[in-house]
């Protein structure tokens, strides 16, 4: 109980740093600052963590790196929907397991192209807060979605030869 | 990593298959790869600030940068003539404190500028601001004690006012309301 707690409010408080950017231009940004202020505020009171709030890269004197940025974001949430999109399609039409398209290649093509998004939110609002949350995002909140996914595909998902689909990070397995 | 064969996990048990437990490898690996990417993002930190024009005058606490495509002597020009002005003059005397010059043109840059700072978009939009020109952000410095370098990781900043220019001198001030910087308490300096 206390650990799904302690997960659901990591993962909400992930996704708020992550998604900074996104409130701050929608009319939403006030209520949102009204909580998430004192977490860029906090680090910055102390020293030995008064980096965190801060950027690591050019985020105003060029237009170049952040169009690159954006152009992942873009194409990380295409291919997560694409995906998304064989993976229900099979599994609405009864199909069993998604084995063509990106399946074919890569092991699990939601969470590569999620990792893509991630890189692209990070060059276009590169906080060094972000850049930890999506360290932790992808090195340990996927994996272990990756294997609860894999203990729930049964028998079938687990007797295909694997070797051939690339798992996109050393941490799943 | 993302090619077929797992390059990525041969990688890592060449290099860290001694360490035996499956748990104790996934723990070095993890701190490993936290320090690697944190340290990465310092270097391209500094990195890309020494390839952005930017200027710190200790001695009259100022700092600059800028977004234009100028070299640091005009740069310093440009804040030298901005900074003469009476209307500048009386607005940043009272501070007593660092002082930071953004410079950049046209009005989209501001905005962006302010809604980094923590304005709201409408706000950001609406401020009485021609939509071409070189525009001067100047910012007071609000995280204590601010002795140290403008352009440190730990300084914190909040623009005051904007300055249009007119060629070398300032054509119009216009005064941002301190309430509306209501969100981002750490916004972007370059």
């Amino acid at each position: 109980m206390l650990k799904s707690f302690a997960r659901a409010a990591a993962f909400l408080a992930y996704l708020a740093i992550t998604l900074e950017m996104l409130f701050m231009v929608t009319p939403f940004a006030l209520y949102y600052y009204s909580f998430y202020s004192p977490l860029l505020a906090g680090p910055s009171s102390l020293r030995v963590i008064a980096w965190l709030p801060a950027f690591f890269l050019p985020h105003l004197s060029t237009a170049i790196l952040p169009s690159l940025g954006g152009f992942f974001l873009l194409l990380g949430l295409v291919g997560f929907f694409l995906s998304a999109f064989q993976l229900y399609y099979a599994k609405f039409r009864q199909r069993g397991v998604a084995q063509g398209g990106f399946y074919k290649r890569i092991r699990h093509p939601q969470y590569l192209f999620l990792g893509l998004a991630g890189l692209g939110l990070l060059i276009v609002w590169p906080r060094f807060i972000l850049l930890v949350s999506l360290h932790q995002y992808a090195l340990v909140l996927l994996p272990t979605g990756s294997k609860r996914r894999a203990s729930n595909r049964g028998t079938l998902w687990r007797g295909l030869p694997r070797a051939n689909t690339a798992n996109f990070h050393v941490f799943a397995r | 990593m993302f090619l077929p064969g797992e390059p990525g996990g041969r990688l890592v048990r060449r290099l860290f298959g001694w360490i035996r437990g499956h748990r104790a490898r996934l723990l070095v690996l993890y701190c490993l790869s936290l320090t690697g990417a944190i340290g990465a993002a310092f270097v391209l930190r500094g990195l890309t600030f020494s390839l952005t024009t930017h200027l710190s005058l200790s001695d009259q606490r100022f700092a600059a940068v800028s977004f234009l495509s100028v070299n640091e002597g005009e740069l310093r020009q440009l804040v030298k003539s901005a900074e003469g002005a009476e209307e500048i003059q009386n607005r940043i005397k009272p501070l007593d404190d660092w002082v930071l010059v953004q410079a950049m043109d046209g009005k989209p840059r501001v905005v962006h500028v302010m809604i980094d700072a923590g304005m709201t978009r409408v706000s950001a939009k609406t401020l009485p601001l021609s939509e071409k020109g070189i525009k001067l952000v100047f910012s007071r410095r609000m995280d204590r004690p601010a002795h140290e370098d403008p352009f440190s990781i730990r300084a914190r900043w909040q623009p005051i006012c904007v300055a249009e220019m007119n060629g070398q001198k300032t054509s119009r001030v216009i005064d941002l309301n301190q309430g509306s910087f209501l969100g981002n308490p750490v916004m972007p300096v370059f």
